[in-house]
């Protein structure tokens, strides 16, 4: 790429940054907002051609294996493709089409959350948050748990099985050296369409809605990673529904840190309880389906210690994982059904006891 | 008696009440009381809901879904008329309602439904009868899907009906006359049906659905063969469709000007500032298929209910400014122009331009007429005359100064420039103009067709380079604007995609890999 190599390292200086778009005064809040001046990439999936250029520039910045099928092969997209341990960002095609764009695509790669379950799930703190807003991984000092890739709702780290030695997690890095040096993430500057945009999180939500402001009619009205899982520094629009481009939209707006403290408090004082904190990060990969029967169902199920013999383990696994985490996050809740319950058995004894 | 011996009378107590509250149950269930839950649901045009007793409170069962058509048909098997179930009246048409000219009181309407009903349904033989029990009728969820669909008068239905009355259009239209009290034909001042026949009845009124049913069904019926007698014959989608389309009607004639100027009431145009707008109605009325696309239900001119200042007494709040410019309207004219532009043939330019905003050389193109204070002065005669006009003549465009092709290469890398066939896109941009009157109208300034590419810049021979704007990779002050890479991509895949243009499908179908890449 010939592209000029432009000094971006001024706007991390943050001089003249995005000066055209006007900014609000900012709030003060008591919770953590994320950091201010993050930097984050905009995708667009309505200009997505599924060039892979974006793969291609990945692997080379990143010093990447070279892939068996080349980047310039379309065959890929006959499935669904996740990030595995060679790679950090792939195209997937959600929706065929006519040329010249050929369908509906979208990128997948981390979206660096602003509250990273990642590194909440990481005991040892090999996840961070940098306030340029990549998620960065530490590979020294991680003990190779992988508590990472399951704490991740968007599926995202990958760990190298193949390396027997040295393991270490995998996931993209938002290009944070190259940003350092005043270059564009590399997915950003090969894509010929520009369907991805660097830039400051805040700004990229002003484009996001000035795009979707001037052509209303080409994109579904939503900003995706805007508020998910309190917010992500990779931002995404589209004129599909963010469900059928394989985005989840079942996950809230809660941080996952938020939901897992209750679990994660515990860790210091009950380190050697791995199953309870697993439970933890469990239900919160496993979220959807458990918070809606929550409380109740799993308060009187813990309180009767009721064992099914009917069901596979895994589910059983995950009841009781899920009941052992009710105790430290709604500790309270239970407590309060379980005297409940008692006051009404005993009152119950009492009244029977009297006919 | 002491508290524990009470209690102990009452649990055997509240059992049998139990027990015979669930034998009651049992025995209603047995006997088809309860609601029938359906297995499938099926489509159907023709479905009437019947909830008449909602007219004397509230309803103690769910609405029963009334197939009429499979109704008349099964009647008319057996050789039964419309009497079998409409009471014949004396001006020798049949009461819309069921059995009844009004509804009288609770237990008569009901015992007429379910007396009726539940007695044809028993004597009628066969398989194809229908259900005598309460939830097979009063079913809790619905067997089936109402896919009624309004129907009203095009220009070809309504050449068609011209035709067949003999252009006597009294057969339809009349309005009410005051002294004489009764409805009378007076020529020229045809209107909508729905311009007095709203959709409830107001005084002796009828609604839209009375006054329909009267007048179309009951001359379709007189006269069969006519028109459809069956409520699918109107009402079902399809067949709507299937209705035969008369290509090109002759005009809809009620007196209206050929030419005219839209303009502001002549009260109002003292307020006016811009020179009004030549409008062909003739024109106009060919491009539309009903009155009611411009006039709603009126037939009323524009500046009768759209004022530049509505006061408090005005008709309408929207202004007439609003209701000529209003983009998301498909009723205003810029709003219905607008929607021209998704054309496949339009698109290329247009689907990449900002939507829902006029340019900002738009206004002149149509305010191209005499000033307010000039057509202030101005007989009628005077106003509906057809204007000179712009030159409506095939654009004179100075090929020879632009260039055959163009190569794109500032960015080469791993591609080789790519060759643009800058000439023959032109060429062919201009056949699309030339094909249609309304493009020849609007793009007869010399630049506007460069203006698809070439945005924002005024346009000499020699336009400005690209990157004179977008920068590389892109300007980072200015991120609403996409970078040389991204605008070069996104103008050409954009223009090819909304113009349906499959080719080329491809990277190098634009620009040859370079070697070793």
């Amino acid at each position: 790429m010939s592209t000029s190599r432009r000094n971006f390292l001024k706007w991390l200086a943050g001089a003249g940054a995005a000066a055209a778009i006007p900014k609000s005064a900012r709030a003060q809040h008591d919770h953590f907002e994320g950091y201010p001046d993050s930097y984050g990439v905009l995708h667009d999936a309505t200009l997505c051609v599924g060039c892979r250029s974006c793969e291609a520039a990945c692997n080379e910045v990143n010093d990447l294996p070279k892939p068996e099928i080349p980047f310039d092969d379309k065959s890929v997209f006959e499935k669904i493709r996740r990030t595995d341990d060679t790679n950090y960002t792939v195209v997937n095609k959600y929706k065929d089409g006519p040329p010249p764009k050929g369908g509906v695509f979208r990128k997948f790669q981390c979206n660096h959350c602003k509250e990273p379950a990642c590194a909440s799930a990481c005991f040892v703190g090999a996840f961070k948050k940098t306030p340029e807003g990549a998620v960065l991984y530490n590979a020294d000092v991680c003990v190779g748990c992988r508590y990472c890739l399951i704490a991740c709702p968007f599926n995202v780290p990958t760990y190298t099985y193949n390396k027997a030695l040295e393991p270490v997690v995998m996931k993209c890095t938002l290009c944070h050296p190259r940003v350092k040096e005043g270059k564009l993430p590399g997915c950003v500057q090969a894509c010929p369409m520009e369907a991805l945009t660097f830039g400051k999180r805040e700004d990229l939500i002003t484009i996001a809605k000035e795009r979707m402001r001037k052509y209303p009619d080409r994109y579904v009205n939503h900003i995706y990673g805007e508020q998910e899982v309190g917010g992500t520094n990779w931002l995404y629009i589209s004129g599909e529904p963010f469900e059928e481009i394989g985005l989840r939209t079942d996950l809230g707006v809660t941080p996952a840190p938020e939901l897992t403290s209750g679990a994660l408090a515990m860790v210091p004082v009950v380190i050697g309880m791995w199953p309870v904190l697993l439970g933890g990060i469990y239900v919160i990969s496993r979220r959807k389906d458990i918070i809606a029967k929550k409380e109740k169902e799993e308060a009187v199920a813990d309180m009767k210690a009721v064992t099914t013999a009917e069901g596979d383990d895994r589910v059983q696994k995950a009841k009781d994982q899920a009941a052992k985490q009710q105790e430290f996050a709604i500790k309270r809740e239970v407590k309060k059904a379980l005297e409940e319950a008692a006051k009404a058995k005993e009152s119950e004894a009492g009244e029977e006891g009297k006919s | 008696m002491g508290r524990e011996e009470v209690q102990g009378m009452i649990r055997p107590i509240l059992l049998l009440i139990s027990m015979l509250m669930l034998c009651a149950l049992s025995l209603v269930g047995l006997t088809g009381c309860g609601e029938t839950q359906a297995t499938e649901t099926v489509e159907r045009a023709d479905i009437i809901t019947i909830d008449e007793m909602r007219n004397f409170g509230r309803l103690e069962r769910p609405v029963v879904l009334f197939p009429h058509d499979l109704h008349t048909q099964a009647l008319a098997a057996e050789g039964k008329s419309c009497e079998t179930c409409h009471i014949k009246m004396e001006n020798g048409k049949y009461a819309p309602l069921f059995k009844r000219v009004a509804n009288t009181d609770y237990d008569t309407v009901m015992n007429l439904y379910h007396d009726a009903c539940i007695q044809c349904h028993k004597e009628t033989t066969g398989d194809k009868t229908g259900p005598v029990t309460c939830g097979e009728c009063h079913r809790k969820d619905a067997k089936f899907i109402s896919t009624w669909t309004e129907i009203g008068f095009n220009r070809s239905l309504h050449y068609r009906h011209e035709q067949a009355n003999m252009e006597k259009c009294d057969h339809c239209h009349h309005v009410y006359d005051e002294q004489q009290k009764k409805l009378v034909y007076v020529k020229n001042q045809e209107s909508s049906c729905r311009d007095c026949h709203k959709k409830e009845k107001i005084d002796n009124r009828l609604s839209l659905e009375q006054a329909a049913h009267y007048k179309c069904f009951g001359c379709h019926l007189e006269n069969p063969e006519t028109g459809p007698t069956t409520c699918a014959g109107c009402h079902d989608k399809q067949m709507q469709m299937d209705i035969k389309v008369v290509e090109h009607p002759a005009r809809l004639y009620r007196n209206q000007p050929d030419y005219t100027y839209l303009s502001p009431d002549d009260a109002e145009l003292v307020h006016a500032k811009l020179p009004v707008v030549n409008f062909a109605h003739i024109d106009h009325e060919q491009y539309l298929d009903k009155c009611r696309t411009c006039h709603h239900e009126t037939m009323k001119a524009c500046n009768e209910c759209h004022l530049l200042d509505p006061g408090e007494d005005a008709v309408t709040t929207v202004t007439l400014q609003q209701a000529m410019h209003d983009m998301q309207s498909k009723h205003s004219c810029a709003g219905c122009h607008a929607e021209k532009k998704s054309q496949t043939q339009c698109a290329g330019c247009h689907a990449l331009m900002e939507q829902g905003k006029l340019t900002d050389h738009a206004c002149t193109i149509c305010h191209s007429g005499p000033k307010p204070d000039e057509l202030a002065k101005m007989s009628t005669a005077a106003r509906t005359r057809k204007p000179a006009g712009r030159n409506m003549e095939k654009l004179s465009f100075r090929m020879k100064d632009i260039p055959d092709t163009v190569y794109i290469g500032r960015l080469s890398n791993k591609y080789e420039a790519a060759a643009f066939p800058h000439k023959k896109i032109i060429e062919k941009l201009m056949t699309y103009i030339g094909d249609s009157k309304i493009a020849t109208y609007f793009h007869g300034q010399e630049d506007v067709v460069c203006r698809g590419c070439h945005h924002h810049t005024p346009v000499g021979e020699t336009p400005p380079l690209c990157e004179s704007c977008h920068t590389r990779p892109f300007n980072e002050e200015d991120l609403l604007k996409p970078g040389l890479f991204g605008a070069f991509h996104r103008q050409c895949l954009g223009c090819h995609e909304a113009m349906n243009i499959t080719e080329p499908s491809d990277c190098v179908g634009c620009h040859a890999k370079k070697a070793g890449n």
